[in-house]
């Protein structure tokens, strides 16, 4: 995919989060969502693709912007037909009460590359580099967190889990007590819990848990390109659920999804902005004379190159379409 | 112009970095120069645009790549000038010490001043004292306004300055007025460029330099919002030919050189990268696993966006960097 297509994918996040961060603490998670998907709606239109949103805020009907299936981008003649995986704002409730660790994410990847998850829950488990082939769905958590201690050369006791904070886990936060290991519990933001499991410094070893389907398919993009791992079971808790996937054709609700069955390939791009701060991305500032602060990182697959990017703004220079 | 040259750009000076830093305390300038013309010119041919090396290695008998008046990018028409210094401060680079970078600006054709290979007197600041200083004015005056402007003691003000013996006069001259000084080496770019950040400790920069690295300063505080003045000054009655080779009459060469006639108009681009650790920018760090950190700032004149980038390279995934790091082993 082309290159061009790494930093215009930043400039994406940055305008959600730039928006977004405008609602940090009001106590309005709607608006600060709707704040992120203008921003980066209308950075898309910008773009130089054809693409469709597999990954997005919900089906037509519930959506008015960046919904399933949604064509995006410029669209014209010889433009690169990609799918599309966003979550404008991952951590609505961090930033309504001005909490840590919301981002906003994009990954895009060739036509028919990404999994058109379905909103629901998915039992998930990821792991950085050091940790890949040593964990799985399939093994209790005893065995995941043994032998991720073996391959991390770390005490079980020095190693960190983190789990979303939901009573939906009560059993395996104990189970996880009892074996061992630290644990780091958070509200909201899987999508960058997914990712700190990538770098050392994060101190977050591995994340385990249920948590949403889509948002397991834009971690499996990040690490794809982060070289570590991430598995996936779809996990229905309705009829109509269940009914929703075998009209997918996912019949084989039970077998796990690896990395490959959500991102095909490894032409993929995958850029994330903080909007409050976090263990990977600082959060949006906002400065005298109307400048702003982004943090963010950005991921191509083909090279493996990883990028950083702290970008001050001048708000009031923006062209139209950033404002 | 395109504003996907912003990374297009960084690019090009991150490969430069990561091969040239392959010299670092080898103490052969010349090889750690020639390192980061490799990647830079080879970078270059992945850039969606087609631009004229205005400021370059040398001449094209001097200089086999990135020599003035290549053209170089991809492109239907040269629709920029390219000003390049693919190493400022190669002997940093010879010897592993600091504040080695790579850099390039970019601009619409006619924009970016051809400076003649000769000396410029140089004074640079950042965005806060905007307006405030005069190269024909006295040393003391600009400190004056400059402290004025950034709301500082004069004692609390840092004036950078190349340490060279041509700059004792000066050196006593700011001791005199009571203003902090630190001199640098080598690497003139870096040394204006950080006066347009607050962190590094640095308020003005007043030294006699190359003219063209004074036009590669000027773009990036273009793009900063800083201010930049300077004057071509020729030691030597060589260097005074060379100008007037280059359509220099003596009447021009008194003039003041503003920002605007070295780089014009607002669609500029920037880009630099760390090669040794600088004040701005931290160095190439090579890590196991063919593995490779830069640090890189780009910015764009035109949205007045900066960016930093710390990037992590798979050394063995870029087909480019592959090639070249075969001949720099």
């Amino acid at each position: 995919m082309d290159r061009n297509l790494t930093l215009n994918l930043v400039r994406v996040t940055e305008a959600a989060a730039l928006q977004s961060a405008r609602y940090l603490g009001r106590g309005d998670k709607t608006k600060a969502d709707e704040a992120a998907v203008r921003g980066m709606r209308r950075m898309f239109d910008t773009l130089t693709i054809d693409g469709v949103v597999v990954i997005g805020e919900g089906e037509m009907d519930e959506a008015p912007m960046l919904y399933i299936g949604e064509q995006i981008g410029k669209a014209g003649e010889g433009c690169l037909k990609v799918d599309i995986a966003v979550d404008p704002l991952d951590g609505t409730t961090a930033v309504a009460k001005g909490l840590a660790g919301a981002i906003s994410v994009v990954a895009i990847a060739p036509r028919g590359c990404l999994l058109n998850a379905p909103d629901m829950y998915m039992e998930k488990i990821a792991v950085g580099p050091k940790g890949v082939g040593r964990v799985s769905l399939d093994y209790p958590v005893e065995t995941n967190l043994k032998n991720l201690s073996e391959a991390l050369n770390k005490d079980i006791s020095d190693i960190t889990v983190t789990m979303l904070d939901r009573p939906r886990h009560k059993g395996l936060i104990q189970r996880v007590r009892e074996a061992g290991a630290r644990i780091k519990l958070f509200q909201d933001g899987d999508v960058a819990q997914a990712i700190a499991t990538c770098f050392e410094d994060s101190g977050v070893d591995i994340l385990i848990g249920i948590g949403g389907a889509p948002e397991g398919v834009l971690a499996a993009a990040a690490l794809k390109c982060l070289g570590g791992e991430i598995q996936g079971r779809l996990y229905p808790t309705k009829e109509e659920e269940k009914e929703r996937c075998r009209a997918m054709g996912l019949n084989q609700l039970d077998s796990i999804l690896t990395m490959d069955h959500m991102v095909k390939g490894n032409e993929i791009i995958f850029a994330a902005t903080g909007v409050s701060n976090g263990e990977l991305l600082k959060g949006v500032v906002y400065y005298e004379n109307n400048r702003a602060k982004t943090y963010s990182v950005v991921m191509r697959g083909e090279t493996g190159t990883i990028r950083f990017i702290e970008a001050i703004h001048r708000l009031d220079k923006k062209p139209e379409y950033a404002k | 112009m395109d504003r996907d040259l912003a990374l297009s750009l960084v690019r090009v000076t991150e490969i430069a970095a990561l091969l040239s830093a392959r010299y670092m305390g080898r103490g052969d300038k010349e090889k750690a120069d020639q390192a980061a013309v490799d990647g830079m010119r080879a970078a270059f041919d992945l850039v969606n645009t087609k631009g004229q090396v205005v400021i370059g290695e040398g001449e094209l008998d001097e200089a086999p790549m990135l020599y003035i008046g290549e053209i170089i990018g991809k492109g239907m028409d040269v629709e920029a000038d390219i000003a390049v210094d693919p190493l400022d401060g190669t002997s940093l680079v010879a010897k592993g010490l600091p504040n080695a970078i790579s850099v390039i600006a970019m601009a619409p054709k006619g924009c970016l001043l051809n400076a003649p290979d000769t000396y410029m007197k140089k004074m640079a600041v950042g965005p806060r004292a905007k307006g405030k200083i005069n190269i024909e004015a006295s040393i003391e005056e600009n400190i004056y306004n400059v402290a004025k402007a950034l709301n500082k003691e004069i004692s609390d003000l840092t004036v950078i300055i190349q340490d060279r013996e041509r700059h004792d006069e000066l050196i006593q001259e700011v001791r005199r007025i009571g203003a902090r000084i630190k001199l640098f080496g080598e690497g003139d770019v870096a040394a204006a460029i950080a006066t347009a950040f607050e962190d590094t400790g640095v308020d003005i920069m007043i030294s006699i330099g190359g003219a063209p690295e004074g036009v590669i300063a000027a773009s990036a505080l273009k793009c900063m919002g800083g201010d930049f003045q300077g004057k071509l000054y020729p030691m030597s009655e060589a260097e005074r030919e060379r100008c007037y080779e280059l359509g220099w009459t003596d009447e021009r060469l008194e003039k003041i050189l503003t920002i605007d006639d070295l780089a014009k108009g607002d669609d500029i681009f920037f880009a630099a990268t760390g090669i040794s650790d600088g004040e701005l920018l931290k160095g190439v760090v090579y890590y196991g696993d063919k593995l490779a950190k830069t640090h890189s700032i780009v910015m764009r004149s035109k949205t007045g966006t900066i960016r930093f980038v710390e990037a992590h390279h798979r050394l063995d995934k870029k087909d480019i960097l592959k090639d070249i790091l075969k001949k720099h082993q």
